[in-house]
Parts: structure tokens; C-alpha cells; sequence
């Protein structure tokens, strides 16, 4: 059911896959505005030819460490709702930040496995499943539930009543 | 039927009937009973065929006509059960007619006719028995069919209200009354092909009245135009119904009320068949510019070659008779269509200076927002472009002629974007001019609605919400300004009946919108009192005027001594002020004991645009509203004040205002370094930000945020600076609030 094509890229050693038809476009990294009291993992917002749209740094997200920007860091704009898989859910353009951007490739069904069970410690709640292409082994990921509504809207009211 | 033209004119007019005739009854035999428009364009051509025939036999044929009318008239209206009856009826009357016109038969061997009772009366019981308020079956069209409809119908009722207006306060103009008719009619067409039966009776109920106002049967005096008036209103609830459910069965309320809307407007049609009401002549399609002779010919009343004639003559004659006096003297043709040509001639040259519709396109505000971006995004590339140091090395003359051309072609571009958004006033005009209408009545208060600069542009969105704080007011004006005793009025000098004059225009960068009544004006005193018992003005001095009216901004602020049906509650003018506001526009009030109170509204040209200051505080730039700017101070290190060494003030004159250091909760450092700083006032209270620096004043052009991103405190949008970065708009009201102290 998750089989098709994604477009699969790097955080550190890590290969992750972001199903083709959320991608909207891939862009270089450009200059950031921050934003006040947003959760950590939120760089910013960016002028996305004339539109404003919220990037956040995947690294941070997942709980990588923080890597300076290099010539082959990215942002992929992906459209996606931020209430998971609800097909009512309005959709929201973001960007999201990666190391590099690897390929399109296409995942048969055979060929993904379920994600695994890490215990409570590794969140797996947005994995769809464990893509084997070859010698490679890519994590692929549910985008609409990457960054939940909820999350956002936590950190965001939790600043507005605690500060 | 007076017969004023020749011989030739006769036999050239039957030619043409025959033909009609020819291709009536060809197409009645293919109509598709179910086709409204089909039936009414029949309906069309057998009411002029009646209107028009001059020879043999009129009576007669003017019955069949009138037959055949009736009868389609059942088709539209009727169950399905009595449409193929209705139909076999109309093709009867077209097989008559042609066999009488075309084929020169004495109607006297042809089988006679029914009279028009029979299907008077099967219409009258289709009507009485089959008003299908129900919707039997389950509707479900096709959504986009269902938009065109809904707005279609909302416009041609919004057109209806305004010529009901004209008619009441004009003579009768058969224009007017035919506009009315046609709305109905379409709604009646397109609402029967929806399958909506329930507004399809109505409207076909509502549009019998008006044909027989438009035929003279009726004068059209203040009650029937009461009746009409209630059923616009009555048929747009229904509309806005299914513009909010669909195809869903309408509310009994809403139900009974065009039952008994319907009622009224049956109990007219049938109450006083006042024949004395003359018929208005209906005048013959004319464009601007069209010549007399032109009009003659494209509606039929005369050959071109007639008009030649006439205008040989005219040469001939050597005086310079008009070709109107040519075209009946020597070409012999009738007076009366003269003379309805040159009224037709005289209309559309009216129309047209009084604004004549523009061709439009209608356009997804989406797609217009996007065109927009991508403008204001061409302008930023442009400038950075401009700004390159590769391209300040190699300029040359001609390069920078090219550029100019460039940047004239970008800013003309930017201005148009601009004007895209832009709509009229107009209509929130008219709706106002109905209510004054509907609140006089109510009220027994006779009011004049005087509207001015209708043409100013604003903002669409300024436009769709300002109209509740406009009723607001209005609603204000009439039951608080006005005075109810006529009498009183003329005591003080002025005519009997109160004016209201709503007025708008551009001044600058902003459209300023008047609300003037000439009414009592406000009670200084009553306001003050009230103001005193609330506590709202404790000291003795009196305050100004510009303070004493402010009061009347106030929650529950009310010197009313009895709520009315109008108003009174107090519920209200505070919560126009802050509509406005959040328009980012004021309001001031001048008012003068007894003659009057005047409010301006003063809006922005455009919500998509403001003017800002970018503002630098840490490493982030920021922009401050420049109409929320009182004033920018360096002050010296003695004018600030702690409390508890956190808390702290600013001294300006004798006015403390609370410091509110953001730049903790915007940029996370907590540098204790104050320079300048930034005063803003937003609903009376005055607040000091400090920041690191001024970089500019300029034009912003305001970008959402995400929708579905949650809304971030302090923050209103975001806007791209001239370097096409991402500048954040602070929103100076959050940021006062205290969450946000340290």
C-alpha cells in the first residue's frame, strides 16, 4: 500500500524517502526569518517567490544534531495537512530542510517492510515503513505526520500562557 | 388598431410576420416542454406576434396568441401531468396562426379555438392545488450549476431592488418594471430547471404580478411595490438558503414565509385589476451611438430602403428637416414608432453616459491573490537585479534607458494588481438606500436617502466588511438623530423630512466613507451624565467634544431611554469601532445640537498594503505599523524608571508609559541596551518598544502566514522586504498584553 515513488534524501548517514506526489518542489537553502516561541526545530519563515511559508530543520526534529548548512543542504517544499491522513484536513505548504537530496526512486511493495518496533524510546509513528533497495535501507516517511498539528499548536499556546 | 402607414408598409410587415409565424411553429413543434427558456422565448414571440399583427382578422388572431400564451405560461409553471396538454394547446394556437397568415385562410372554416377560460382556469388549479413547497425529490446538482445559479439569482435581486427603488420614488417606467420582471423570470427558468419548484412557483407567482404592471393591467402604486419589495426579500432568504445548503429542504419558517408571501402577492395580482394605470411604451433595443434610422431597421419597423428613401428626401428638401420628420412626412411611416425610436435613442444614450455596464470577467479571488504575488514578487526580483554590483559596473546609456522602460512596465503592472482588488462602493450604497427605505416605514419617520461618490474604489474586502458597521450606524442615525415629530423638525428650521446622505471619497492613500443625518445631533449633556454615572470621566472639567463623543465607543454605552426596535441596547458602536479597526481604519464624529451628527469613516485604499517601519531589534528586522506610531524618542537615561528593577517606564512630558522590552520574546536575547524607542497607541493606550534601530518607512505588502499555521502571538503576518527576505509585521495590541512581560 505504501509502494510507489519517493524521493529519497540524506540526515547524516541516514536515507529517508518523502512520498513524490507531497513534493511540491526542491529549493536551496535561502535566507531564514526567525519566528518567536516556535518549537526548536522550526528554522524560520522563507519568501517562496513571493509566498510566505514556515521551514523546519528535520535534524533537529528527529533529534540529530544541529550541522551548519553546506552547498548541498535543501529545502523540499512538500504539501501536505497537518492533521495526518484525514482527507478533509486543508493542506499547508512548508519546507523541510535536509542534508542532501539523493534521487527519485521507485519502492515496490515487496520491498518495504514494516517499521519496526524500537521500544518507547524511538517515536515510529510517522514511519510508513522500512524501504530495501539493493544494499541500501530507506526510512520512509508519512509527511502528512511529521509535524502534527498538535505539536505546533502546543509549543505555540504554551508560550503564549507560560511567558 | 389604428393603421397610419402606406400600402407598402403593410405588405413588407406582413412578409416578415409570415416568416415569424413560419418559424414559430416550427419551433414549437421541436420545443422541449421541460426547456424554461425554450418556453419563454416562445412565450416571447407569441406575445409580439399578438402586439404586433396589423391586418385581417386582429381579434382572432390576438386571441390565439394570447391562447397560446396562457397555455405556455401553464407548461412552465404546471406538474409535468398537464405539460404535454399545455404543449398540445400551444401547437394548436401555432398551426392556426400559420394557417391564417401564411396560408391566407379565413379563420371562419378552420375549427375553432378554445377561449382562454379553459386554460385559465387549469392554470389557476394547477396553482392552487400544486405549489410543490416540499422539493419531492432530492435535489442534487451539480455544485457549480448551483453556485451560478445562487449568484446569478442574488444579483438579478439586488438589480430588482434597485428598480423597485427608482419606481417608487420616479414615475412609473416600463424599463424598470420590465427589469423586475425579467429577474423573476430567469430565477423562475433556471430554478425550475434545478428542480427548486417550491422558488420556481413563487417566482411565478411574483412574475404574474409584474407582467400585468408591465402590461398596465395594474398600476403600480405603493402597495403592489410593497408586495414586490417583500417578495425580493423573501425569494433572496430562500437563495441564500441554498447558497449555505445546497439542494436541502428549506426551513418551515422560511416556507411560510414565502406561502404567505405568495398570498399577498396573488391577493394583489387578483385584488383591484386597476385599468386606469397607463401603459408604458416598451422601447426598442438601441445601443449608445445607434442612429434613428439604425433603430427603425434592427427592430423591425422599417426596411432600409425606407430609410434611404427618407433621407433622399431630406437632402432634396434642402432645409434640414430631421430624419425623424423626413421618415414620417415623406416615408410614411407611423408616428407613434418614430417617436418610440427616438425615446429608445434618447434611453441608451442616458445609459450610457450613467455608466453603462463595462464588460467584465469574473475571476477566482485565488488566482487574482496569486497574480498578485507574482507581481509584487517581479518587483523584489527587479530590484535586486537593479541592485547588482555586476550590473553598476557595466551600465551604459542605453542599458539604463532599458531599465527604465523596465521599471515603468513593473510599476505600472503593480498598480493595476493593485486595482484588481478594487470594487465600487456602489452596492453596500444600495443596500443602504433599501434599508433607509424599509426603516422609514418602519419607523414612520419620512428620511431622504442622498448617496454620493457611489463610483469610490475600495478594497474588496473593506467592502464586504464594513457593510454590518454601516447598518450599524444607520440603524443609529434613524432611531437616536432622527426626530419623529415632523413638527419638531420644522420648529427648528428644517424641512419635514430628515435627510441621510452616505458619501465617500479618496483622499490620499485612504477612502473616507460619511454617514450625515440631519437630525437632533448628540446630547453633549445625556452623554456626559451617562459618562459620570459610569465612571468613565471622573474629573470635573468638562472633557472636549472629540471626548465626550468618544464615550459613545463604549461597551454598553447607551443614553437611549427605552430600546427600540431599531436600537438602543448600547450593543453596538463599540463593536463598529472595532470592526473598523481591524480594518485598520478610525472613525471621528462631528455632530452639532440640532443639526445634525456627521461620522467619517476613514479606511485604507487596501488591506494587501500598509504603511510600516522596519525597524531593527537584535539581528531581526521587524516592521511597526506606521499608523500605530505616536512618536520615535531617544530619551535620556533619567526618563526611564523601574519598579522592582524590572518593570519599567518611560517618562515622556507628564505622561508614564509602560516599557514593553520584546526583544526577549522575539529575538531571545536579553540585551539590557535601550536607545530608541518606538511609542505606539492602540485603543487609548500608549506603549514604548524598544529597538536597536530605524532602517526605513516604506510600502508593505502583507503576506499571510499559513492558514492552518497556528497563529503567533505579537506577530500579524509577515511581509518580503526590499532584499527579498521575510520581515515579521509585530502586532502591537498582543505584544501589550501582559503574557508577554517578562
Amino acid at each position: 500500500m505504501s509502494a510507489g515513488k519517493y524521493l529519497t534524501f540524506q540526515l547524516g548517514k541516514e536515507a529517508y524517502g518523502i512520498g513524490i506526489m507531497k513534493v511540491q518542489e526542491i529549493v536551496g537553502v535561502m535566507p531564514v526569518t526567525r519566528m518567536p516561541k516556535l518549537p526548536h526545530f522550526v528554522r524560520g519563515l522563507v519568501n517562496l517567490r513571493g509566498k510566505v511559508i514556515p521551514v523546519f530543520d528535520l535534524r533537529l526534529k528527529f533529534g540529530l544534531e544541529r550541522r551548519d548548512d553546506t552547498d548541498r543542504t535543501c529545502i523540499i517544499v512538500v504539501r501536505l495537512s497537518l492533521d495526518g491522513n484525514r482527507v478533509d484536513a486543508a493542506a499547508v505548504t512548508l519546507g523541510i530542510i535536509v542534508d542532501e537530496v539523493s534521487e527519485v526512486v521507485n519502492v515496490p511493495a515487496e520491498a518495504i517492510e514494516p517499521p519496526p518496533a524500537f521500544g518507547s524510546s524511538v517515536d515510529v509513528s510517522f514511519l510508513l515503513g522500512v524501504g530495501k533497495l539493493g544494499n541500501k535501507v530507506v526510512m520512509l516517511l508519512d509527511a502528512d505526520r511529521i509535524l502534527p498539528r498538535e505539536e505546533l499548536q502546543s509549543v505555540t499556546m504554551e508560550a503564549a500562557v507560560a511567558a | 388598431m389604428e393603421n397610419g402607414s402606406g400600402p407598402l408598409a403593410v405588405a413588407f410587415m406582413a412578409d416578415r410576420v409570415r416568416e415569424k409565424v413560419a418559424a414559430l411553429s416550427e419551433a414549437v413543434v421541436l420545443a422541449d416542454g421541460g426547456d424554461l427558456r425554450a418556453l419563454a422565448a416562445l412565450h416571447l414571440e407569441f406575445r409580439e406576434l399578438g402586439e404586433s399583427w396589423r391586418g385581417d382578422f386582429a381579434a382572432d388572431i390576438i386571441a390565439a396568441c394570447q391562447r397560446a400564451e396562457s397555455a405556455l405560461d401553464t407548461a412552465a409553471a404546471g406538474s409535468p401531468g398537464e405539460l404535454s396538454g399545455a404543449m398540445r394547446v400551444v401547437s394548436e394556437c401555432a398551426g392556426w396562426l400559420q394557417a391564417v397568415i401564411c396560408d391566407d385562410r379565413d379563420p371562419r372554416e378552420l375549427p375553432a379555438l378554445g377561449g382562454l377560460s379553459d386554460i385559465g382556469s387549469a392554470a389557476a388549479e394547477a396553482s392552487s392545488s400544486g405549489h410543490a413547497w416540499e422539493e419531492k425529490d432530492v435535489l442534487d446538482p451539480d455544485p457549480s450549476l448551483l453556485a451560478d445559479f445562487v449568484r446569478e439569482s442574488l444579483e438579478h435581486l439586488e438589480n430588482s431592488d434597485v428598480l423597485l427603488m427608482a419606481l417608487e420614488s420616479g414615475p412609473a417606467d416600463g424599463e424598470s418594471v420590465n427589469g423586475i420582471f425579467r429577474a423573476f423570470h430567469t430565477i423562475k427558468g433556471v430554478a425550475g430547471f434545478l428542480g427548486f419548484q417550491g422558488i420556481q412557483a413563487f417566482a411565478h407567482g411574483t412574475e404574474n404580478l409584474l407582467d400585468m404592471a408591465r402590461q398596465g393591467s395594474l398600476a403600480l402604486d405603493a402597495r403592489i411595490l410593497d408586495v414586490a419589495f417583500a417578495a425580493v426579500d423573501v425569494l433572496r432568504r430562500r437563495i441564500q438558503w441554498v447558497a449555505a445548503h445546497g439542494g436541502a429542504a428549506a426551513p418551515d419558517d422560511l416556507i411560510g414565509a414565502m406561502r404567505s408571501t405568495l398570498e399577498r402577492v396573488e391577493a394583489a395580482a387578483q385584488g383591484k385589476p386597476d385599468i386606469a394605470g397607463q401603459e408604458a411604451p416598451v422601447l426598442l433595443p438601441a445601443e449608445p451611438g445607434m442612429r434613428l434610422g439604425e433603430i427603425l431597421v434592427a427592430a423591425g419597423k422599417i426596411s432600409a430602403e425606407t430609410v434611404d428613401r427618407a433621407l433622399r428626401s431630406q437632402g432634396q428638401s434642402g432645409e434640414g428637416m430631421p430624419l425623424g420628420e423626413a421618415l414620417v412626412r415623406r416615408a410614411g411611416v407611423p408616428a407613434k414608432e418614430v417617436g418610440l425610436a427616438l425615446a429608445s435613442q434618447k434611453k441608451a444614450l442616458e445609459s450610457a453616459a450613467t455608466g453603462a455596464l463595462k464588460e467584465t470577467v469574473k475571476v477566482e479571488a485565488a488566482r487574482l491573490d496569486r497574480l498578485l504575488d507574482a507581481i509584487g514578487e517581479l518587483v523584489i526580483a527587479e530590484s535586486m537585479v537593479l541592485g547588482a554590483p555586476e550590473l553598476k559596473r557595466s551600465l551604459s546609456p542605453a542599458l539604463v534607458q532599458k531599465i527604465g522602460q523596465l521599471d515603468k512596465i513593473t510599476r505600472e503592472l503593480q498598480e493595476m494588481g493593485t486595482s484588481l482588488r478594487m470594487v465600487p462602493i456602489r452596492p453596500i450604497f444600495q443596500k443602504m438606500q433599501r434599508l433607509v427605505r424599509d426603516l422609514s416605514k418602519q419607523s414612520g419617520k419620512a428620511v431622504d436617502f442622498v448617496a454620493e461618490g457611489e463610483e469610490t474604489e475600495l478594497d474588496k474586502t473593506v467592502v464586504e466588511k464594513i457593510g454590518d458597521p454601516l447598518v450599524h450606524m444607520l440603524r443609529n442615525s434613524l432611531d437616536h438623530g432622527i426626530e419623529s415629530d415632523p413638527d419638531a423638525r420644522e420648529r427648528a428650521g428644517k424641512p419635514r423630512t430628515a435627510k441621510v446622505r452616505f458619501s465617500a471619497f479618496q483622499k490620499g492613500g485612504s477612502v473616507c466613507i460619511e454617514i450625515a443625518d440631519d437630525g437632533r445631533g448628540l446630547d453633549r449633556d445625556a452623554i456626559l451624565a451617562k459618562a459620570r454615572e459610569r465612571g468613565l470621566w471622573r474629573e470635573e472639567t468638562a472633557p472636549s467634544d472629540k471626548e465626550i463623543f468618544g464615550f459613545i465607543f463604549e461597551a454598553g454605552f447607551s443614553t437611549a431611554k427605552q430600546v427600540t426596535e431599531l436600537s438602543g441596547r448600547g450593543v453596538g458602536m463599540d463593536v463598529v469601532k472595532r470592526n473598523i479597526e481591524s480594518l485598520r481604519g478610525r472613525i471621528d464624529i462631528q455632530s452639532r445640537p440640532g443639526q445634525g451628527t456627521t461620522f467619517s469613516i476613514w479606511l485604507p485604499l487596501t488591506l494587501a498594503i500598509i504603511d510600516g517601519m522596519v525597524v531593527r531589534v537584535g539581528k531581526e528586522r521587524f516592521i511597526i505599523p506606521t499608523l500605530s506610531i505616536v512618536r520615535i524618542v531617544t530619551p535620556a537615561a533619567e526618563a526611564i524608571h523601574t519598579f522592582q528593577d524590572k518593570g519599567e517606564m518611560l517618562r515622556l512630558q507628564d505622561e508614564l508609559i509602560p516599557v514593553y522590552p520584546m526583544r526577549g520574546y522575539l529575538c531571545g536575547d536579553d540585551s539590557k541596551e535601550r536607545r530608541l524607542f518606538v511609542v505606539t497607541e492602540s485603543e487609548g493606550r500608549k506603549a514604548a518598544f524598544p529597538v536597536d534601530e530605524l532602517l526605513d518607512q516604506q510600502q508593505i505588502v502583507i503576506k499571510k502566514l499559513e492558514e492552518e499555521f497556528p497563529p503567533i502571538p505579537g506577530i500579524s503576518g509577515g511581509a518580503i522586504l526590499a532584499d527579498g527576505r521575510v520581515g515579521l509585521i509585530l502586532d502591537v495590541d498582543t505584544l501589550m498584553k501582559s503574557e508577554f512581560q517578562p
